[in-house]
């Protein structure tokens, strides 16, 4: 995917407030792509996260001032994000309690190959983990941060984050394994 | 090749070193990658291409939670200044009243309470006039009358009244 620059408009007028707009371009836009793919590993939909992600920018934008005292700001807006995200995914939920995530079952071969792109596959497969397991994974593996600011944004302890990451990344692997094995039986079959 | 795979294995456990882990992103991203390897290559392409990920356009709104204009703010706190101290004015007004009163207020103390009412203070004052009024009169009364008795028991008077009457009676017999 193409990367896009940040669109900030000020108007001519309001000249004074390059500082604040700029202020807040430094500290909080230059985390928008982290805080984006959050949202979209979270909620899996496009439109919810660009919503999601709308949202927060337009609270933090009101809340700006506050926003100086953060010292560790990437952790504050990453687990802003999180909880906003997993509210949404609450009231979207009649009794407004999280959905309980899917079960971890390989995709359909048949629909894999048909779709030949392995690695949409595997962006799919891990967004059948449950929901702290693939925010786990993508902060290590995508965003490549460490292992106590992943504790700090999910309000666990170092070693509960090693055994959460632990376990997704063991069950991409078991289904990375047995779509192989199915893609070698379909292979055999149509021999 | 042990060494990648001991390496894939941490990795998997969750225990690789971020060294471990950044060797072995170099070499699925290489295209030295060995056949037994090739089912994980999808997985790091697949971290690389989430990572592409661009947040959507986020226009910071200007017009609507921003100041207004240097002039419109100008005149809006020329305006505020000018209420702030009207409004202190009032508010200091009533307080020096209460604790200095100047000559030309018309202030009337009643049992130690501050009237500047005039037709309030004039009722009051009518009435205790009228109650003094009636107080000096009642108090007078016997001492008119005391003097009234004066008047009447004069001796002198008394005296040529009868001087008066004798000599009309002399004056009759002779």
């Amino acid at each position: 995917m193409k990367k896009s620059t940040i669109d900030v408009r000020i108007s001519p007028v309001s000249r004074l407030l390059c500082m604040n707009a700029q202020q807040f371009q430094h500290q909080v836009l230059c985390y928008s792509d982290k805080l984006y793919r959050m949202a979209l590993s979270v909620l899996k939909d496009d439109s919810l996260s660009q919503d999601a992600y709308q949202e927060l920018m337009m609270r933090l934008w009101e809340k700006r001032s506050q926003l100086k005292m953060i010292e560790n700001r990437q952790a504050y807006l990453l687990t802003s994000m999180r909880n906003l995200c997993l509210d949404m995914l609450r009231k979207q939920q009649p009794n407004g309690v999280l959905p309980l995530n899917a079960a971890s079952t390989v995709p359909d071969p048949h629909q894999l190959t048909e779709e030949a792109d392995m690695v949409n596959n595997i962006s799919r497969m891990i967004d059948l983990l449950p929901e702290m397991q693939r925010t786990i994974i993508r902060m290590k593996d995508v965003e490549e941060m460490e292992m106590t600011e992943i504790a700090k944004i999910m309000s666990l302890t170092e070693n509960a984050v090693t055994a959460n990451l632990s376990r997704a990344r063991k069950k991409i692997r078991e289904m990375i394994l047995t779509h192989q094995q199915q893609e070698k039986m379909l292979y055999e079959q149509r021999k | 090749m042990n060494n990648v795979n001991d390496i894939l294995n941490n990795y998997f456990e969750g225990t690789a070193l971020p060294e471990e882990e950044k060797r072995l992103k170099e070499y699925f991203r290489s295209d030295t990658v060995l056949t037994e390897h090739e089912m994980y290559k999808p997985l790091f392409a697949a971290f690389n291409e989430e990572k592409q990920i661009s947040a959507p356009i986020f226009v910071i709104p200007v017009k609507k939670n921003d100041k207004k204009p240097f002039l419109f703010r100008k005149l809006w706190i020329s305006a505020a200044s000018i209420a702030a101290v009207m409004l202190l004015v009032v508010i200091l007004f009533p307080l020096k009243n209460k604790t200095e009163i100047s000559s030309g207020d018309y202030v009337v103390f009643i049992h130690g309470k501050a009237i500047s009412d005039p037709k309030k203070a004039q009722v009051y004052a009518d009435k205790m006039f009228m109650q003094a009024n009636e107080i000096i009169r009642t108090s007078y009364e016997p001492l008119v009358e005391a003097n009234t008795i004066h008047k009447e028991m004069d001796a002198d008077k008394i005296f040529d009244d009868l001087s008066q009457k004798i000599n009309y009676i002399k004056s009759a017999n002779q």
